[in-house]
């Protein structure tokens, strides 16, 4: 066990403790398959049957041919999650009959998988994080999608699927709790996307996620474990855990015992149900595939992929961290690579200040823009030079920060130059002393006791000026009407 | 000699997803029993400190690169011609309720 | 006379031979031969139109391949694209292939006139070509007894003259087998230099593209054609340092001869090897014995080795998308159904032994047992060829046997391969030359080391020119 033993006392429902493995599948994100160079860059209204080819089809004659990038793929995925690279990993052949299988074997690693060991840590806070050791990684092939047609007497077999290189994690039984479980499989997700190995789109199936579950009371002892297959979103995988866990539990209550199966989750209760008997665990016969070669792989090699590697989210946490921005805020960076990685470019080019605001207009008004699709990333990131701008004015308070999100707006949204940004509000802010003036009064007369207090305490004007700004409607130059109170709380 | 049992022979059969008729299933059971034993002359021979050898070439590090060999891909009138089933361009098979 | 397909060749570009009249002689003589069942398709008037296509070129003086002209037929598990590839089994009978292998792709492309596809053992599973989903064919010498097998259809076309080479397949001895057989020259290459995409896999590790020849000289132009790397095949080898110039072959080199597969052989079978043994001692050649003390043992290494490969290269077949299948209204069933009907009873034999060596808790004993002494064998035959330069022993224990005479009893139809397997299994090269026999023809098998393919075809000739 790897968990402070309080860490693991929080984990126990009732008197049992959950012991769950993971084993999530990785579409590899290459343009031809694993095996065969046929289209594997399948799109959402990809028509069945039209990216395959004869080995895809298991046709007399056909043979295997390893797809080089998607060595690279696991090597760069395996240097993401701490793991050793095999330096000699071979092929094995996986058989059994499916109509999704069109071989009738499955090539996958049995004896020789390309990834041994790795450990992947998942903060749960700016101080604390707890580790799942992963045991293994293996390259395999994919198989194809049935569909079993409402009202007929058919099913529908699609074969695009077939071949596309899969590369299968599996942990250690580390985890103790449906939220460790779902943090994981977080943590798997952004470690796949960050190394570029994986497109991350969990609807079409990019990642897939089983779980063994088990319960005892004992922390020394496991208890009989049920296999949940084909999880693909972190919420269901989350309510299959918490489902199964206490479902476990109240069998061995009612002195019944847990049966060892493969059972499947439905969506829309929420709870787990019996697929498969695991009871004779199936023979599949695994046998070294003699088409092909072994696979040698040296540290020149590892080392080429390492160079060439994308930004860790743990360096993107780091920044993150040296900025001291809240914990609460990372994982909204984090969801976006792009500018996640941007800012860990601009390490250096912003102070603490700076990346805090930075940061704060990211995850709120910046994002806020993004989701409404009225910017893409590429306008943030082609205009950093020009925030750093706003941002150096916003902390002089030259700009207010009622202005901020205008501003935000004028530059990335309609495009207009700083300059202009600049210039026009300057232009069209009112500096003329008896506008000013006459809101000032207005607003000294609303707020006689705010003016008071100002008197005592210079720094409580600020109050004053926002409310003249406000009265204003921004159109005030605030430098102008904070000078013009002085003046008066001088003066009064 | 080398027996095999029906149970182990009807196994087997499912493993291979092959249908016996029973006088198949008794033609099996002493046919594998001969081969067997003829193959368990493997047994005289002491092998155990060797390396397996799967592939007689030594050819290691065969692999291609990843870009599309437009030759290969198969289109809809070659899956058609000698798929059994053809439905809304996939193949159908009875339905799988389990 | 033709002397050899490139002296055939010359003659069809001088326009000494007229490619539409070869095409018409051979069809002719298949009609003359048909009682020996050779064939399972013909293609008559593909042949036809190709012969005129090549007139055609030769008139124009267009380019025109090395093999322009020559007759050539292969057996039915090469896929052809466009055509039906049937490899004798029940449920490929009405299978299209929908592309070309390597190999016969290179063929057709030196504009040789393929004329049909030939008979086999079901997925090449056989010595004796009864294991056919059509019927038998018979030996062109004797047609009461088998051409051998699995290439049977192939040998016997060439031995007929209906074609000037043919292609086969060699996983055990299936093509050396009914070269001896039928008194031709078959070639076994060495694994991996002659590509395997386009054949219907049988054992993946030992599979082998092999022709049949009346020369070894003749053989030597059709590897040379063949060979090389492959990006479809990952297990082919680079043969670009392979010289085929030809090379008088210097009788200072010591031949060996493997004493364990010179006993138990029919009268006429060590009558005639012995024969041959004294006429190369007296034209000065060294002739010693040597040991391969675990060779007994290939053919049990054999039979569990391509057994587990053929269990699995057959799992594909299930009728579900492309092959002859039944009715059922359950998958499982249906597949179970469309395999029982799908293949011939040696199929069905071979799978259930693979699957057997395979399964958990035999896979250590059997499976990974053989592996192992195949290791042995590749250091033994290393040994032998530390001490000569090549091997010989006859190719097989028999002449041709009796249409009938092995079919129910497996272990004696698996003891036709006792010579040819050890060669496969350790990947070297292998030819069987033809001796010159008063009765059925016996084979002289002669093996060299591994990538030697031209010094073993050299060497062959010699021996052709005064043993054949």
């Amino acid at each position: 066990m790897n968990f402070k033993s309080e860490q693991l006392n929080d984990c126990f429902v009732d008197d049992y403790l959950p012991t769950i493995g993971v084993e999530c599948h990785v579409q590899l994100d290459t343009k031809t398959k694993l095996f065969t160079a046929i289209n594997n860059q399948l799109t959402d209204d990809q028509l069945p049957n039209s990216a395959v080819g004869p080995l895809c089809l298991g046709l007399p004659g056909t043979l295997p041919v390893v797809n080089q990038k998607a060595l690279d793929l696991a090597i760069a995925a395996g240097l993401f999650l701490k793991a050793k690279i095999a330096s000699e990993t071979r092929f094995d052949r996986k058989h059994y009959f499916y109509p999704d299988l069109p071989s009738g074997y499955q090539i996958s690693q049995h004896h020789y998988p390309i990834i041994e060991g790795g450990l992947v840590e998942i903060p749960t806070d700016a101080k604390t994080s707890f580790s799942v050791r992963i045991q293994k990684a293996h390259l395999e092939a994919d198989a194809g999608k049935l569909t079993h047609v409402e009202g007929q007497d058919y099913s529908l077999v699609d074969l695009n699927r077939v071949g596309t290189p899969l590369l299968e994690i599996v942990s250690q039984p580390d985890l103790h709790s449906s939220q460790q479980v779902k943090q994981y499989a977080k943590e798997l997700y952004l470690l796949m996307t960050y190394a570029r190995v994986c497109q991350g789109n969990l609807a079409a199936g990019n990642l897939r996620f089983d779980v063994n579950v088990s319960v005892s009371k004992s922390a020394n002892q496991l208890g009989i474990r049920t296999e949940i297959k084909n999880l693909n979103s972190f919420r269901f995988i989350e309510q299959a855990v918490r489902f199964e866990i206490n479902r476990q539990i109240q069998l061995l209550e009612d002195n019944q015992t847990v049966i060892q199966e493969t059972r499947g989750f439905d969506e829309q209760t929420k709870t787990t149900f019996s697929q498969r008997q695991k009871e004779d665990a199936q023979d599949y016969r695994y046998m070294p595939d003699p088409d092909i070669p072994p696979i040698k792989i040296d540290s020149n090699q590892v080392q080429e992929v390492e160079k060439n590697l994308p930004i860790k989210p743990q360096i993107v946490r780091q920044t993150l961290n040296n900025w001291r921005i809240p914990f609460s805020d990372w994982e909204t960076i984090l969801d976006n690579q792009d500018l996640a990685q941007f800012l860990v470019a601009k390490n250096q080019d912003l102070n603490i200040d700076q990346a805090q605001l930075f940061v704060k207009w990211l995850i709120g008004d910046l994002l806020a823009l993004l989701k409404q699709n009225q910017i893409v990333v590429k306008d943030i990131l082609n205009n950093f030079e020009n925030l750093k701008i706003i941002i150096n004015k916003r902390l002089a308070d030259e700009i207010s920060n009622l202005t901020v999100k205008q501003v935000l707006v004028d530059l990335l949204v309609e495009k207009i130059s700083l300059t202009n940004i600049l210039n026009q509000s300057v232009k069209t802010q009112i500096t003329d002393q008896t506008q000013l003036q006459s809101w000032i009064d207005q607003i000294i007369q609303e707020y006689p006791q705010a003016f008071a207090d100002a008197k005592q305490d210079a720094k409580a004007s600020g109050f004053l000026v926002g409310q003249v700004m406000k009265l204003s409607q921004n159109q005030a130059n605030p430098r102008k009407v904070a000078e013009l109170i002085q003046v008066l709380l001088k003066n009064k | 000699m080398t027996q095999i049992s029906k149970a182990q022979v009807l196994k087997i059969a499912q493993l291979a997803q092959l249908k016996l008729s029973p006088q198949e299933i008794d033609i099996y059971q002493r046919e594998l029993g001969v081969i067997l034993d003829f193959s368990n002359k493997l047994q005289a021979v002491s092998v155990n400190h060797l390396e397996a050898t799967e592939q007689v070439t030594n050819l290691t590090n065969i692999t291609r690169i990843d870009e599309i060999d437009a030759n290969l891909a198969l289109d809809l009138k070659d899956l058609e011609k000698n798929a059994p089933n053809f439905i809304d361009r996939q193949f159908a098979i009875p339905k799988i309720t389990h | 006379m033709i002397s050899s397909l490139e002296d055939l060749v010359r003659q069809v570009k001088k326009q000494k031979l007229k490619p539409s009249q070869l095409v018409e002689e051979a069809i002719n003589q298949i009609q003359l031969k048909s009682d020996l069942n050779i064939f399972i398709e013909i293609y008559e008037n593909q042949a036809r139109f190709q012969a005129l296509q090549i007139e055609d070129k030769l008139n124009k003086g267009h380019p025109i391949g090395r093999l322009t002209g020559c007759i050539f037929v292969v057996k039915d598990n090469f896929l052809l694209k466009g055509s039906k590839t049937t490899a004798a089994a029940p449920i490929l009978q009405n299978f299209e292939a929908p592309f070309t292998g390597t190999c016969l792709q290179k063929i057709l492309d030196e504009d040789a006139i393929l004329l049909g596809k030939t008979n086999l053992d079901a997925f090449a599973h056989g010595t004796s070509t009864e294991n056919s989903y059509y019927k038998s064919t018979k030996n062109p010498h004797d047609s009461q007894r088998t051409p051998g097998g699995s290439s049977g259809g192939s040998a016997a076309a060439l031995a007929t003259d209906i074609c000037h080479f043919s292609l086969g397949t060699d996983t055990g001895g299936s093509v050396r087998l009914p070269a001896s057989f039928c008194g031709v020259v078959g070639y076994k290459p060495t694994y991996g230099l002659l590509s395997r995409y386009g054949l219907v896999a049988m054992a993946s590790s030992t599979d082998c593209v092999a022709p049949f020849t009346k020369t070894p000289q003749d053989a030597k132009l059709l590897i040379e054609i063949m060979a090389g790397r492959d990006n479809l095949d990952a297990t082919t080898l680079d043969s670009s340092n392979l010289d085929f110039r030809p090379k008088t072959v210097n009788q200072n080199l010591t031949l060996g001869v493997i004493k364990e597969l010179n006993q138990n052989l029919d009268s006429d079978v060590q009558k005639t090897f012995n024969e041959a043994l004294d006429h190369l001692r007296t034209n000065g050649w060294q002739i010693k014995e040597v040991s391969l003390p675990n060779i007994k043992l290939a053919l049990a290494c054999y039979y569990v080795l391509v057994s587990a490969e053929v269990s699995s290269n057959l799992s594909r077949y299930d009728g579900l998308r492309y092959g002859v299948h039944q009715s059922h209204d359950d998958w499982g069933e249906l597949i179970k159904l469309n395999r029982h009907h799908g293949f011939m009873a040696e199929n069905k034999r071979r799978i259930m032994l693979g699957t057997y060596v395979l399964s958990q808790g035999y896979y250590e004993a059997y499976y990974q047992k053989a592996q192992k002494l195949r290791t042995l064998l590749c250091q033994e035959f290393d040994q032998v060829f530390r001490q000569v330069e090549a091997l010989l022993s006859p190719t097989s224990p028999t002449v041709a046997f009796k249409l009938g005479s092995k079919i129910d009893d497996p272990v004696q139809m698996y003891l036709a391969d006792l010579m040819t397997v050890a060669p496969s299994l350790v990947g070297i090269p292998a030819i069987s030359l033809p001796l010159k026999t008063a009765g059925l023809p016996v084979g002289l098998q002669l093996m060299t080391p591994q990538m030697t393919d031209n010094f073993n075809l050299n060497l062959a000739q010699e021996l052709f020119n005064q043993l054949c």
